[in-house]
């Protein structure tokens, strides 16, 4: 295992690692920062919300009360009522009613004594049953009979057990020195003044509202055992003592401000639930009538910042996962690696081991060749030399001295074609190429062939190329291949006769040189041996010389075959060699000039 | 090892070759028309050389084999070319590279080679040819 974590692969790892613990790090606190952003702007959309809501909420109670005001400063002010109209009176009191009835509960009319002179919205017996019920008791009566002013009382706990707030406005008698003759007082249910309230607030802020007079006393809470309480009375302090206290002096500062015509908002929390305070104070003919506020829960904030959070979560818990699949599959790759360089050591080793056995074979093989050349080739110089030397100092011997001297080149040329075989069955084979004119082979054959003449008796050799023909090959190699095919056809070609060589461009580049001869043709039985070692049927050739031509004509990249001539008169042998470049890109030009011609 | 017979018109011809049988060929062949010194091995090719130096007689042509029983030729033919300019034909009966070939006649080492079995009027005619 200690071989997979190179030091190298050791630090990839960890370069892994680190990245995927710093990306973890990057994207949790991108995160958190995303969610705590759109936690605020969404708190800051609550906010804004709340402050507009609360504010359109007490324009619309202001109004709505405005309106119940204006109804009793016209009926204080009705001729009328001053005049004690009775039935004119009634009669606009029960409209005003109507009028207002979404939100009054009812009108009513006291004399100056504060007995019950009329109620509107209340059926005849009953009315016979209330008739000069005396309410100077009542706030709404003492209050405006003493100061002359309109009256707005708190939360009041009727006769009927229905808690109210009461509008009064006093009557007075302009023409006889402002004399007081009772008032006129509207009834609002808390619990009306209430459902008008919530039927005002957008239901997708789940806000809560409530209401307060001007002295802190609550004239609406959902939380109904609160209203009529004072919001810095024992009981209210008691049910925010649960909060902390922190929210607590948020809450009651609040109220504090609002009481003092100060419209605001602050982020403060009941329990668990953050929420949004938002207070407005309620204005009524340019006074202070209440306040009004609301909390605005921070649900749909709070579960947007919970989502994120679960992404937060998600994305960390996918990044460590990708960080750990990837170390996984980085860890497989370097065991798979190592495996695969184990191989390629093992493997590399063989080779070389197989490449310097190989390299000692060829040096054992060129040794050999070079051994058996000298052994082979040492002893035919003296007999050759003495040969040529008996050749010139007795000429009256000659036909015995060239049977020694023919048998003596029959030996040389056997000991150069085994070493050619050797050399070529050991790959050792080296051709000298050189660009030449092909007439330069015949020249530097060993017999001379000229161009046209008689080489053996009656048999004639012909060569007339209709062009020069220059080829890029070993042109050693070449004309032993030419002497061994003309030693071929001369051999064959006993009686009178002609061998001709042809040779013939290909528009591929290569140059088709024949050797066709006048004799017997090819034996069937040798014909698919033709090219193969010792198949000769002549008693002085070596078997070598077609096997050895083939493997130089193929050396240069040619091929080599023979066939019977079709008229039935003797064979060819073709064999075709490169052209030279400049002679190949002649043809090459010539075709595209035919084919754009 | 044989010392030539003193002919001053002639020119002198060394041959230096480990087989006696081709030695003696050789030398039989050219001796009516160079002065002839034969030498067995490369040692004593390049003692007879010095010999020839040191008293003022000039080797025009060597023929050297190439692997001689002590040596091989190459070493011999460049010592002897740092002795003199004489020009030197390598005889071989090895497939010796061609790069060695081509390093030896860059050298100077050798002027020409040829390849055994030679023919006799042939190596006549190319010492013929290197003398003029």
């Amino acid at each position: 295992m200690s071989g997979i974590f190179s030091k190298r692969n050791s630090a990839l790892l960890l370069l892994i690692i680190a990245v995927a613990a710093s990306l973890s790090i990057v994207s949790y606190n991108y995160s958190a920062h995303t969610s705590e952003q759109i936690e605020e702007i969404a708190v800051h959309d609550i906010r804004s919300n709340a402050e507009i809501q609360v504010h359109d909420l007490s324009n619309s109670l202001a109004n709505k009360l405005a309106d119940v005001t204006n109804n009793l400063n016209i009926m204080a002010k009705s001729p009328s009522v001053r005049q004690a109209d009775f039935e004119s009176a009634r009669t606009m009191i029960d409209n005003a009613e109507l009028a207002s009835e979404d939100i009054v509960d009812f009108y009513m009319w006291l004399d100056k004594d504060g007995r019950i002179v009329w109620i509107s919205n209340i059926n005849q017996t009953t009315y016979e049953q209330y008739r000069g019920f005396d309410l100077s008791y009542r706030s709404y009566f003492i209050h405006p009979r003493d100061t002359l002013q309109a009256y707005y009382s708190s939360v009041t706990d009727s006769n009927d057990r229905i808690l109210r707030l009461y509008i009064s406005y006093p009557i007075i008698i302009l023409n006889e020195g402002d004399s007081f003759a009772g008032v006129v007082v509207a009834g609002v249910r808390t619990s009306v003044l209430g459902e008008f309230l919530e039927g005002q607030i957008s239901p997708q802020l789940q806000s809560q509202v409530g209401l307060l007079d001007n002295r802190g006393i609550i004239l609406y809470s959902k939380d109904t055992p609160y209203t009529g309480k004072n919001v810095f009375g024992v009981r209210y302090q008691s049910f925010l003592s649960s909060l902390d206290p922190e929210s607590v002096n948020s809450i009651n500062s609040g109220f504090k401000a609002a009481l003092h015509s100060e419209a605001a908002s602050k982020d403060t929390a009941i329990g668990d639930t953050k929420v949004t305070f938002a207070y407005q104070p309620v204005i009524l003919e340019g006074q202070q009538f209440g306040v009004l506020y609301i909390f605005a829960p921070h649900g749909q904030a709070t579960a947007a910042a919970a989502l994120i959070d679960q992404q937060k979560n998600l994305t960390m818990l996918m990044i460590i996962g990708i960080a750990a699949s990837a170390s996984g599959i980085i860890f497989v790759i370097f065991l798979w690696n190592k495996r695969l360089q184990q191989t390629v050591d093992t493997t590399t080793a063989e080779l070389r081991k197989a490449n310097e056995q190989l390299k000692a074979h060829d040096r054992m093989q060129q040794e050999f060749i070079n051994i058996a050349a000298h052994e082979l080739r040492t002893p035919v110089q003296p007999i050759l030399g003495m040969t040529e030397m008996l050749e010139s100092e007795m000429p009256d011997k000659s036909d015995d001295i060239k049977m020694i001297a023919r048998n003596a080149r029959r030996l040389q040329r056997l000991t150069e074609d085994i070493l050619d075989v050797a050399k070529i069955e050991s790959k050792s084979l080296k051709l000298k190429k050189t660009t030449f004119e092909f007439g330069e082979v015949l020249i530097n054959l060993p017999n001379d062939y000229g161009r046209h003449e008689i080489v053996n008796g009656d048999v004639r050799f012909q060569y007339e190329p209709k062009e020069e023909v220059t080829i890029e090959a070993d042109k050693d190699r070449i004309t032993q291949v030419v002497s061994n095919l003309l030693d071929n056809a001369l051999k064959f070609t006993k009686k009178k006769g002609t061998i001709t060589i042809t040779t013939e461009k290909q528009q591929d580049g290569q140059l088709t040189v024949r050797v066709a001869d006048e004799g017997p043709g090819i034996d069937p039985e040798i014909f698919p041996r033709l090219f193969t070692k010792f198949v000769s049927r002549s008693q002085k050739g070596t078997g070598l010389g077609l096997f050895i031509s083939k493997s130089i004509v193929e050396a240069h990249g040619g091929k080599i075959w023979a066939e019977n001539n079709s008229d039935g008169k003797g064979a060819s042998f073709y064999f075709t060699l490169p052209l030279s470049s400049d002679q190949a890109s002649k043809i090459e030009g010539k075709k595209t000039g035919e084919t754009l011609s | 090892m044989s010392s030539p017979n003193e002919l001053p018109s002639k020119r002198t011809v060394m041959i230096c070759e480990d087989e006696e049988d081709i030695l003696d060929l050789y030398s039989s062949f050219i001796r009516g028309k160079f002065n002839v010194i034969t030498a067995l091995s490369g040692e004593a090719c390049l003692s007879l050389y010095r010999e020839e130096r040191d008293t003022g007689r000039k080797v025009d042509i060597l023929l050297l084999d190439h692997r001689l029983g002590d040596m091989l030729g190459d070493q011999v033919e460049c010592k002897i070319k740092e002795m003199d300019d004489t020009k030197t034909i390598l005889i071989t009966a090895y497939e010796i590279d061609d790069i060695v070939l081509v390093d030896l006649r860059e050298r100077e080492c050798i002027i020409a080679e040829m390849e055994k079995p030679v023919s006799l009027p042939d190596l006549e005619k190319k010492i013929q040819q290197l003398l003029i």
